[in-house]
């Protein structure tokens, strides 16, 4: 592995809500409950924060910028560093390692999510995108990735069987994990999965995402701190991020962002020192069951057509050769806006640290996580490790 | 799903860019621009040319020519106000610039993609059925569907 200055970063708590399709509480409530909880795990109050990564959904406060700047009267700290981060996940990850390893500040908090959507709560309006090219069509979400996913399908024609039992895999790990949205329902077989609505052509409805509401917290430090901290701390191996192009302004085009997380991969796996078959455990950014596959190939799982025969082969429930979102995903576990991204890791950083309740990988030492995919024309990779 | 920074800061419609791409609509020409300077097809409007940063570009009327790039036949609309099915396309247009739009089609819900990439399409003009009520430019194809 390479000398790089991520590699002094480790997360060393992480925390999150219950997740639900409606949380009777406000979204700052449901932040603050989850930055609380992840400074608890890693051992720390809030006096010990110096930096923060949050943005400000209010009540209070005011509507200036930045909005993370609101939380040092919340938390009643000053702080030295502050990023609104967006989205949050690896981007925000990777932002408050290069504070923290600059110098810049010592210990971050990482927080966001959504709740009390049906009861105006404020930050819906990310979900319905009013662009003057893409609003008047009435192009939904899932419609710019099936934009990009029928392309693939009409060059690759994928077996659809064994994608939806993709799908069906994913969303069997939620039905047996308590904490998730979707616990308690299913198994799903793969007809199971063809025979749920269409969303939008290749889609069905097992095959995306949810829409809920939680939110999600981590604490990063420098490595040498977190020596001195309770938990197993979790290493930052390596991270990168393309930004295509601005999403849903321009409609997505397989011949451009098809290939969108290669050049991302590439650069996280080098600072990693790694290669794909070195990664215990899978955190995929799951907005449909084809960003699954998809992601495989250009992270150099395998060439590019094949991702769905190599992931159903390989087997990616837990006790597969692959395992992908053994917490249940976006597809089944929770799926909380920009908050989102965290869960990943928060479910990445569980793995390595051997407590997943459920979904947990044996032995788990060296995590990959990903965020958004080729619909939203941006894309990031984080590689995490074990720090033990 | 998707992010677009708060909402609130979310594009601003009918902006001076833009409008005269929609009066034109409203006239039943589709435009387009195109830079004076290097001659770039480009969509969506910007500022400036996205090739060589010139601000001296015009809309010029286009063939309303194009082939289909991709499609999805959508079921579930932004809300319920939205008919569907409906089939969203990428266009890629004969002088060499792309748009998102819709086919007015019947929805090829079980057809191959195969069946619908790659069609030969020519623009048509659809009143628009909810605020601001513009013209919009859809496509069909250029000869019937077999
Ligand atoms: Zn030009």
């Amino acid at each position: 592995m390479s000398s790089n200055p991520l590699h002094e970063v480790a997360i060393v708590g992480v925390g999150r809500t219950a997740m639900a399709r409606h949380l009777e509480t406000s979204t700052l409530r449901a932040c603050l409950d989850a930055a609380l909880a992840a400074l608890a795990d890693a051992g720390l109050t809030v006096h010990d924060i110096d930096g923060i990564s949050a943005r400000w959904p209010g009540p209070g406060g005011t509507v200036f910028q930045p909005g993370s700047s609101d939380w040092s009267k919340l938390l009643g700290v000053p702080l030295r560093w502050i990023g609104d981060t967006y989205p949050q996940g690896v981007p925000a990850a990777l932002e408050a390692a290069a504070a923290i390893s600059t110098g810049q500040c010592e210990t971050v908090l990482v927080v966001g999510g959504q709740a009390d959507l049906a009861g105006g709560g404020k930050v819906a309006s990310y979900t319905r995108p009013d662009n003057e090219f893409l609003s008047c069509w009435g192009s939904i979400t899932q419609a710019q990735f099936a934009l990009v996913a029928q392309v693939y399908f009409d060059r690759y024609g994928p077996d659809r069987e064994r994608l939806a039992s993709l799908a069906a895999m994913i969303r069997n790990s939620g039905s047996k994990n308590p904490k998730a949205v979707m616990s308690g329902r299913g198994p799903y077989t793969s007809a199971d999965v063809l025979a749920s609505p269409m969303i939008a052509s290749p889609f069905h409805l097992l095959e995306v995402c949810l829409a809920t509401e939680g939110a999600a917290a981590m604490v990063l430090t420098s490595r040498e701190r977190a020596r001195d901290l309770p938990q197993t701390p979790v290493q930052l191996l390596g991270g990168a991020c393309e930004w295509f192009r601005q999403q849903y302004v321009d409609p997505p085009r397989y011949d451009e962002v098809g290939r969108i997380g290669e050049d991302a991969g590439r650069r996280a796996f080098a600072m990693a020192g790694m290669v794909p078959a070195d990664v215990d455990v899978l955190e995929l950014y799951d907005i449909n069951i084809f960003e699954v596959v998809r992601q495989l190939e250009v992270l150099g799982f395998c060439g590019e057509g094949e991702g769905t025969d190599f992931a159903f082969e390989a087997g990616i429930s837990e006790d597969g050769r692959l395992p992908i979102n053994t917490d249940g995903g976006l597809l089944s576990f929770a799926h909380i806006g920009w908050g989102g991204p965290t869960l990943k890791i928060v479910e990445a950083v569980h793995q390595l640290r051997g407590e997943a309740k459920s979904g947990q990988v044996a032995g788990a030492r060296t995590a990959l996580v990903t965020g958004a995919g080729s619909g939203a024309q941006y894309h990031n990779v984080l590689v995490l490790g074990r720090d033990d | 799903m998707g992010f677009v920074n708060n909402g609130d800061l979310a594009n601003e419609n009918d902006n001076e860019l833009t409008t005269p791409f929609w009066e034109a609509c409203a006239r039943g020409i589709l435009v387009r621009p195109v830079c004076d300077a290097c001659g770039t097809n480009f969509f969506t409007p910007s500022l400036v040319c996205p090739a060589c940063q010139s601000t001296e570009w015009a809309y010029q009327p286009s063939s309303g020519l194009g082939r289909v790039y991709s499609y999805t036949t959508v079921h579930r609309g932004p809300d319920s106000t939205w008919e569907v099915p409906y089939v969203l396309a990428i266009i890629d247009m004969s002088e060499g610039w792309t748009m998102l739009s819709q086919l007015v089609i019947t929805p090829p819900d079980e057809a191959s993609p195969r069946d619908v990439i790659g069609l030969d399409v020519k623009v048509v003009f659809v009143p628009e059925n909810r605020p601001p009520h513009r013209v919009l430019p859809m496509f069909t194809p250029q000869e019937a569907m077999s």
